[in-house]
């Protein structure tokens, strides 16, 4: 076993938390504000198509995906799981 | 975390197949390698490879109104609690199950995983070299995940870069600079991220003292 260093552990933490925070806040601001495709698009270049409509969620927080998609492969996951949990 | 959140097509077939082939066989060394590993710890192996890869798959989906939008995938925790071997694994599975559906191309899966892999391997080994610096568990946790998650975008830059985007007429340098741009907010989340694992892994240390040292045995 061996003591740990509360102090220098925070310290060594905060400042890198500190620092990465600062880049990113710069990184942003050069940026500009933007969506996370299309940041990626503008970040290499690629032409965005028209904005698509995307609902507001739940304090801002969206779902990525096809709503349909998730039963589809919930529905496969469970099919597949019975099957295995049969043949055992 | 970083992830390549471009469309299919966005890369040659040519790269496609090779960031693919690439994660094939880093995934099969993951699997020939949990086949040791399954002998011994069935059912613990198992249980935590089944909780993250829930856990990771649904946070992935969130899309965080932070500087825009911005996700998170907890692939440094993962990385932590299972070792690198499980957690490729992992990530190549919440890759697969994203694409299935709609979230990224298909012909992403390779190239993401391997940056995925890079963030769950950087941060399990910065995790456990850091025990000599003799750091609280919260802050060994945190700091695993910052390099983790830099270097996991270092690895999408590269990849990048490599592959070359089709279509467009930005040449690599200026390529770089929007991506190290991304990078940059990127590891805004990065923070938000290390604080949380280093939460998460204190209070399992706490309650389920076990699971840490699961990971701590298996590579």
């Amino acid at each position: 076993m061996y003591e740990i260093d509360r102090k220098k552990s925070m310290l060594l933490f905060g400042f890198l938390v500190l620092a990465v925070a600062g880049l990113s806040l710069i990184a942003y601001h050069v940026s500009g504000h933007m969506g996370i495709e299309e940041r990626f698009n503008s970040a290499v270049g690629i032409e965005s198509g028209p904005e698509k409509e995307e609902s507001s969620g739940i304090f801002g927080f969206n779902i990525e995906g096809n709503p349909l998609y998730y039963a589809v492969i919930l529905v496969a996951l469970i099919i597949s799981c019975l099957i295995i949990h049969i043949k055992k | 975390m970083a992830h390549i959140h471009l469309e299919d097509g966005a890369f040659s077939f040519q790269w496609i197949s090779i960031w693919w082939t690439l994660a094939i066989i880093l995934v099969c060394l993951c699997m020939y390698w949990m086949k040791n590993v399954k002998k011994s710890n069935d059912n613990k192996v198992l249980t935590i490879a089944g909780m993250c890869t829930a856990a990771s798959f649904a946070i992935f989906q969130v899309n965080i109104p932070l500087f825009g939008g911005v996700h998170m995938n907890l692939t440094p925790l993962i990385g932590i609690l299972g070792g690198p071997a499980v957690g490729g694994i992992i990530v190549f599975i919440v890759n697969i199950l994203s694409a299935a559906i709609g979230h990224g191309g298909w012909g992403m899966i390779g190239a993401n995983t391997l940056v995925n892999i890079t963030e769950v391997s950087v941060a399990y080994f910065t995790y456990r070299g850091l025990i000599k610096a003799k750091l609280s568990l919260f802050s060994r946790a945190g700091i695993a995940t910052l390099a983790g998650l830099l270097l996991g975008n270092v690895t999408m830059i590269v990849i990048i870069l490599v592959s070359g985007i089709q279509g467009v007429t930005q040449s690599r340098m200026d390529i770089l600079y929007g991506l190290s741009l991304l990078a940059g907010v990127n590891m805004g989340v990065a923070v938000i991220e290390a604080v949380l694992t280093g939460y998460v892994v204190s209070y399992i240390r706490k309650v389920r003292p076990d699971m840490l040292s699961e990971a701590e045995t298996l590579v």
